[in-house]
């Protein structure tokens, strides 16, 4: 214990200046917590920088007098407020400043009325205060201000009493207002609110005590609310809550039994009911717990995780029908999306999509039966092994190429039975004819054809063809070749290294050639082939 | 005005005094203000609108198929107003769109009174 009893303009100063540290350290815990007004977590940021539009006012002080100090906050924050915390913070200071700005030496009865003035000023400016808020925080915390310098003279003391009861306080805000409770936070601006209370306690104990931050904050920790983070990384997932009428025991005690349970952990009440929100991996054993208290009620158990992923998918309905495929190129990712795949896994020639890839997207989609276009020979296998791991009803069409994954879909009737589409996909990629034009990657002899790196070379239904210089010369050989035995409909999917117009002149060449067949050239966006080619 | 919302099965209607009503209570919940001004006194005599008759302080239209808000209202002197405009804009924004499912083009604050 140090003796401090009064401080001076000197001390404030430098109680400020490490709240506001204090804040900023606390800051994305802060941020984290923010759901009310305005879920935009974005509490903690607009509190610290308005601590701090406060604290460069302090510095720029030539005189250090209570009067000037106070003054230098108030105008600090008036001016740098963000936010609505932001706001209240520079009314309650507002307050504080009025009372104080006289004083030469300022004793815990002068603290305690200034903190109450403060909370008068900032309920003044609100037309219908909000409970649960930084505002109650600072009001019982005044209020108990109040009570304490009564008795206690000394600083420390009387902060750290003031400090428990503004932690006590923010406990009991999400019982105070119900969005708190349903996000199962605390609120935001109280939580910062405290602090800035910590920080002014450690000021005046790093008097004696050289500033330790982290260590010096831990301090007074019993019945400090545990710091709550969102669910993002779900380690316990399993929201539990429930209420336990006339318990055998106290709150404090069930929170202990819950030690290491679980994180987010809210136990509150009183004789009467004590109410219970706790995220854990043992929900059963929460309950349990509970139970030896006494009658429990209103039990609630939900799955976080299946929440977050139904938060997207809620509105949409177990379809009768789910479509995944394979898919290279941004060209052909829109071309099978209008045709109305439901899910597309990047992959294909050289990147091959794993199993567990496959695997996750059948599971991610919200249908009955569900088809997978695989596009590609190498991982038709990774998608009939998908297949076999899940319970839902999976169909493989063996599609080799994207085009005939795109004869597919075009195969595909909604209205008709899924066995019905399976043996129909299957049927439309009979007919059809593929051929790819790529070039080597290394000198090699394929398919009886000698190529050096580098040749421009044509592959029809997975051998090689032809190899040339020029990549349209190629692709004109290829497809002539390709449409030899009859053939009506011939598309051109060109990839990113080739040029629309270049495409187009391709596509006009083979219309002179072959003027009985309809040509059509579209975007495929794929690497490492410059066509694509598909003749029914 | 009336807004309205279609879908395959039929069209909700939102009244021009709900929007206003919503966007109304949300901003007398923001922080710094303590009234709401009716949007129609010009002349600078501004008196503190109750409860019941917020909407008089708020007007509600449409542009482009997006909803517009006025906002007439008494702040707190000693707050700093642009920060309290700014969460109030925040909020109704937030409260309508949530509340509504329409999109909020804009939220003009008219600062009609300071109370001192």
């Amino acid at each position: 214990m140090n003796n401090i009893i009064s401080i001076d303009g000197t001390t404030l100063k430098w109680m400020f200046i490490n709240a506001a540290n204090t804040l900023d350290n606390k800051r994305e815990i802060i941020d984290s917590l923010n759901v009310f007004p305005v879920p935009d977590g974005d509490t903690g940021t607009n509190m610290s920088l308005t601590m701090f539009s406060a604290v460069q006012e302090l510095q720029r002080l030539k005189k250090e007098e209570v009067g000037d100090v106070v003054e230098a906050i108030a105008n600090g924050l008036l001016m740098g407020a963000r936010g609505n915390s932001g706001v209240i913070l520079s009314q309650l200071f507002r307050g504080f400043a009025t009372k104080l700005k006289n004083f030469k030496e300022v004793d815990t009865p002068a603290f305690a009325m200034a903190l109450a003035e403060g909370v008068e000023t900032a309920y003044k400016a609100v037309m219908k205060p909000t409970e649960g808020t930084i505002l109650t925080v600072a009001r019982e915390t005044a209020q108990k201000a109040n009570e304490v310098c009564k008795k206690v003279s000394q600083f420390d003391e009387f902060l750290e009493q003031i400090l428990k009861q503004s932690m006590a306080t923010l406990e009991k805000t999400p019982q105070m207002l119900k969005v708190l409770a349903q996000a199962g936070v605390v609120d935001a601006g109280g939580k910062g609110f405290v602090y800035i209370l910590l920080g002014f306690l450690n000021a005046i104990r790093g008097e004696e005590i050289v500033i330790n931050g982290e260590d010096a904050l831990k301090l007074p920790s019993e019945g400090m609310v545990e710091d709550v983070d969102d669910h993002s990384d779900m380690q316990f997932p399993y929201c539990t809550e429930f209420i336990i009428k006339n318990p055998a025991g106290s709150a404090q005690q069930l929170k202990e039994a819950y030690q290491g349970l679980g994180d987010c952990t809210l136990v509150v009440g009183d004789e009467r009911v004590i109410k219970v929100h706790i995220h854990t991996n043992q929900p059963g054993r929460v309950l349990e717990e509970g139970l030896k208290l006494g009658e429990l009620s209103r039990i609630k158990i939900e799955n976080m995780k299946e929440q977050h992923r139904s938060t997207i998918e809620s509105e949409i309905e177990q379809k009768e029908f789910g479509i995944i495929s394979v898919v290279m190129g941004d060209g052909f990712m829109d071309l099978f999306k209008d045709l109305g795949v439901d899910a597309i896994i990047p992959g294909g020639q050289t990147m091959n999509p794993s199993t567990q890839d496959i695997v996750k997207a059948v599971e991610a989609l919200r249908a009955k039966n569900i088809f997978i276009l695989p596009n590609n020979g190498n991982v038709i296998l990774s998608a009939n092994q998908a297949g076999e791991l899940t319970d839902k009803n999976v169909f493989v069409v063996p599609t080799k190429s994207m085009p005939q994954g795109i004869s597919a879909m075009l195969a595909f009737n909604s209205m008709r039975s899924a066995d019905d589409n399976y043996s129909d996909m299957k049927k439309a990629i009979e007919n059809v004819k593929t051929g790819q034009v790529t070039y080597a990657v290394r000198d090699s002899v394929f398919d009886g054809i000698e190529m050096q790196e580098g040749d421009i070379i044509g592959i029809a239904e997975g051998k090689i063809y032809n190899k040339g210089e020029d990549v349209d010369q190629v692709a004109l050989e290829l497809v002539s070749a390709l449409a030899e035995d009859g053939g009506d409909v011939i598309t051109i999917f060109y990839g990113e290294q080739v040029s629309k117009e270049q495409a187009e002149s391709l596509g006009d060449k083979l219309g002179d050639i072959m003027p009985d067949c309809e040509i059509e050239v579209h975007y495929g966006g794929q690497p490492v082939y410059y066509y694509l080619v598909s003749v029914e | 005005m009336t807004a309205r919302i279609d879908n395959a099965l039929g069209s909700i209607f939102l009244y021009e005094n709900v929007l206003a009503d919503i966007a109304g209570i949300s901003t007398i919940e923001c922080y710094g203000l303590v009234g709401m001004a009716p949007k129609g006194s010009a002349d600078g005599l501004v008196e503190l609108l109750k409860r019941e008759h917020l909407s008089k302080g708020v007007k509600v239209y449409m542009e482009e198929g997006k909803l517009v808000i006025d906002l007439y209202i008494v702040v707190e002197f000693g707050t700093k107003i642009s920060a309290v405009a700014q969460n109030i804009i925040d909020k109704v924004k937030y409260s309508v769109e949530t509340m509504t499912g329409m999109e909020v083009k804009k939220v003009n604050v008219n600062v009609k009174g300071v109370r001192v």
